[in-house]
């Protein structure tokens, strides 16, 4: 009988993902020859939290350890593939949203959901295989790079080439959007008055690049912000987008100047150049999740107005539900809100299942939760991902509805940032978050923006209010809270 | 002629109607389902004071004010509020706003001054928006009057002197409107005040009259529509312990009817119903637009309807 503890919390998880997250256990004999864990999600609203029987999933890891070990290229070879799966899920859903729903029959709108479930399922099992090496707190990547600089370098170069081999090199989606407003800040301040066609032409492209999984898209008036805030700044775009560029060809110069300082043996050579592919590849994986969710929210759409309910409800429903809808063109909207209220979704013997209601409490309390509290605590330590010392006041900002209290300079504390967030991040001072990890959303983006960022704090959100002092020491990996 | 029902005015009849009676009259003709009711023209008012020989009454006692002294102002606005309360309704007029108020039909009504732009500033002074809710026909004739009479509280008389106006020519349309007894009311604003996303627009409603949410007296029902395909986004329910409703007496406050207390206030066929009716509002006056609104017996009405200035 599995034992599910909660490992991690999330928000705006709707039904319809954490069915398809929990259904990639099943796929991992296939993709990987790694064992069926047991996993699952409890959410209660827009709060959600990541279920897993720790001895499964322990076991799994051995297994999939013993592969790394024999052949580090069975991890490459694992990122190529999600690159590739990414691509093949998108260029369907693609299909979907510039679709003529209204047109389509139940079976071919059934077909659609059906295949994109699946797509997303195999993605999410790709990008779990490499979380699976961090199990106990420790990153196997990161564990792994950390020993072996300090073994090659002295403490304070072995925390600037840390920095060095975790940048990535190749931009996430969301920097695309970056410099690609900065060339639209050129464009408009030659040309003004093209400014409305061409934020229409931005928006088009890159809208859904803060999506994560139930949007809502991002509009003009939004990245007509973004634009102002470049052109208020007196930003120079051409310096702006050659610094960069410059910076891109400085990094992968160092990296080829410390590899050929520490001369590490070609396993050691391969774990570097895979830490490196790693951070970018993840963040990336999820980016083409995020844009089938968005080319997706279309078919969502089209099953609220055939069954007379909402957009939020069509998410709130199981696959099973959503064919029963699509078959009746009607569905009771009381009951997709119980559903939205609280569900959990598991491993079950025969596949995924759901649970609701009186069962769903049942099972919730048998779900093993870490009471560890974080006391009276003024000092939080946790992991730096971006140096920097910054002093400021602190905004709590888990939701998109959180980014309307940040102003320019707050300390953003999170319990784990997620791209729809972004806009608040970028006026943080600095980025705290409880949750942590060398690939997690709020280390890849403080190295984009350049912002001080610890990560891995594990109370920060508890400990902290919205209004509080606190100093950031982004060096040493500490905050401290002075109010 | 000294009425108009709202079929046969429009935005060109300010001076006739007032702003007010032109705007619903504009509304009716552009087919946005605004309560029925028609408009009582500046003209009759003039009539009045003809029918009842207050029109040298009225200049008397302008004359004899002292502007330097409030006790004067005051004491002859009193005069001339009683002087038109007193006064007799001329019969022509008398039955001519019955016949009006027979047509339409309701047993409330609002009896509303209606100003124009110049007398707007007049009226602003005279407390601007003379409103008489839940006016039976008992009082109708009452109340009509006491519109009239705003014309002439102690600071509108301050004020037209002020302004030189001494000597002018005063007048005042009044607006007779059917009462909806509202089973649900609520607020539409044709663009998300908060993300300000001019593709939603956000319904709130409640059980009873649309007071209670204008109010903040209770958390209404919200739902956000897209405009661009009238998909329903989202509906959140609140809990609505209790209710205003309307009777001659007054309205009254009253717990929530225990059959109804869980359900969606408008359902979501309703909503579409509602969202296609702001738009077309919307529309119409080209700009954003928060719009009072209630619903009688299945049947929308738009009570009032402003520009959003601040988005």
């Amino acid at each position: 009988m599995p034992t599910y503890s909660v490992v991690a919390r999330d928000f705006n998880s709707p039904l319809v993902r954490n069915e398809i997250w929990t259904n990639f256990a099943y796929l991992w004999p296939e993709l990987a020859n790694v064992p069926q864990p047991f996993i699952g999600i409890e959410a209660k609203g827009n709060a959600m939290s990541y279920l897993i029987d720790l001895d499964s999933w322990k076991a799994s890891k051995a297994v999939l350890q013993k592969q790394i070990e024999a052949d580090p290229a069975a991890l490459e070879s694992l990122m190529d593939r999600s690159e590739e799966y990414g691509k093949e899920m998108n260029a369907f859903t693609e299909t979907v949203w510039s679709g003529d729903l209204s047109a389509w029959s139940a079976d071919q709108l059934m077909d659609a959901y059906r295949k994109f479930a699946k797509l997303q399922s195999r993605q999410y099992g790709i990008g779990a295989l490499l979380p699976l090496m961090d199990i106990g707190g420790v990153s196997y990547l990161e564990s792994f790079l950390r020993d072996f600089l300090v073994k090659h370098l002295s403490a304070d170069e072995a925390g600037k080439a840390f920095s060095v081999f975790t940048t990535p090199t190749k931009n996430s989606f969301s920097l695309d959007q970056e410099e690609d407003l900065l060339r639209l800040a050129q464009q408009v301040i030659i040309n003004p008055v093209a400014r409305d066609e061409l934020l229409a032409a931005h928006t088009a492209k890159h809208s859904w690049v803060y999506y994560v999984y139930q949007g809502p898209a991002f509009t003009e008036r939004q990245f007509g912000e973004f634009l102002d805030e470049v052109l208020n700044k007196g930003i120079d775009p051409e310096k702006e987008l050659a610094k960069r560029a410059q910076d891109r060809a400085d990094l992968l110069a160092e990296k080829e100047r410390l590899i050929s300082l520490m001369q590490p043996t070609e396993k050691e050579k391969g774990l570097l150049m895979l830490v490196s592919e790693f951070v970018w590849s993840k963040p990336r994986r999820k980016d083409y999740q995020s844009k089938s969710y968005f080319h997706m929210e279309a078919f969502f759409r089209e099953w609220a107005r055939r069954t007379g309910t909402t957009l939020r409800h069509a998410r709130a429903a199981t696959q099973d539900q959503i064919r029963k809808g699509l078959l009746n063109n009607a569905f009771d909207q009381a009951a997709l809100e119980k559903q939205f209220k609280h569900h959990i979704v598991f491993t079950g013997t025969n596949g995924v299942e759901v649970l609701f209601g009186e069962e769903a409490e049942v099972f919730s309390q048998q779900i093993v939760r870490d009471e560890e509290g974080a006391g009276d605590t003024k000092e939080l330590i946790g992991a730096t991902a971006f140096p920097g010392k910054v002093r400021g006041t602190v905004k709590i900002v888990n939701t998109p509805e959180d980014i309307g209290k940040m102003n320019q300079g707050d300390i953003l504390v999170a319990i784990a940032t997620t791209p729809s967030c972004v806009p608040a991040m970028k006026k943080a001072g600095a980025i705290v978050s409880d949750e942590g990890g060398l690939t997690c959303h709020a280390a890849i983006v403080s190295r984009e923006l350049r912002v001080p960022c610890v990560v891995g704090t594990k109370f920060a959100t508890q400990v902290l209010k919205d209004g509080d002092i606190v100093e950031v020491d982004a060096e040493k990996g500490i905050v401290r809270k002075l109010s | 002629m000294f009425t108009k029902p709202f079929t046969e005015l429009s935005k060109h009849d300010v001076h006739l109607a007032g702003g007010k009676g032109a705007s619903l009259g504009e509304m009716t003709q552009a087919g946005i389902p605004v309560p029925p009711g028609f408009v009582v023209l500046r003209d009759a008012f003039d009539r009045f004071l003809e029918e009842t020989n207050l029109k040298t009454e009225v200049e008397a006692q302008l004359d004899k004010v002292n502007y330097d002294d409030v006790a004067s102002v005051d004491r002859a606005s009193r005069v001339l509020h009683d002087l038109i309360h007193d006064a007799r309704f001329p019969k022509d007029l008398e039955v001519e706003i019955f016949a009006e108020f027979e047509k339409l039909g309701a047993e409330l009504v609002a009896v509303r001054s209606s100003a124009t732009a110049e007398d707007g500033a007049t009226a602003s002074w005279a407390g601007e928006l003379e409103t008489y809710l839940n006016t039976t026909r008992e009082v109708l004739l009452g109340n009509v009057k006491k519109c009239w009479a705003s014309l002439f509280t102690p600071r509108a008389i301050v004020y037209r002197n002020e302004k030189g106006m001494r000597d002018t020519h005063v007048s005042v349309a009044v607006v007779i409107q059917k009462m909806v007894q509202s089973e649900v009311a609520g607020v539409t604003f044709t663009v998300h005040p908060v993300t300000r996303d001019t593709n939603q627009m956000i319904l709130e409603a409640c059980w009873g009259l649309g007071e209670f949410i204008v109010g903040g007296v209770v958390t209404p029902d919200s739902y956000i529509v897209d405009k661009k395909d009238g998909t329903i986004l989202d509906v959140y329910m609140s809990d609505q312990e209790k209710m205003l409703v309307r009777s001659a007496h007054g309205n009254s406050e009253v717990p929530v009817p225990q059959d109804i207390k869980e359900k969606q206030k408008l359902d979501n066929k309703q909503i579409g119903e509602l969202a296609i009716i702001c738009q077309g509002i919307e529309k119409h006056y080209g700009f954003p637009c928060d719009i009072e609104w209630a619903m009688e017996a299945g049947t929308f009405y738009i009570v009032q309807s402003r520009p959003i200035t601040t988005l």
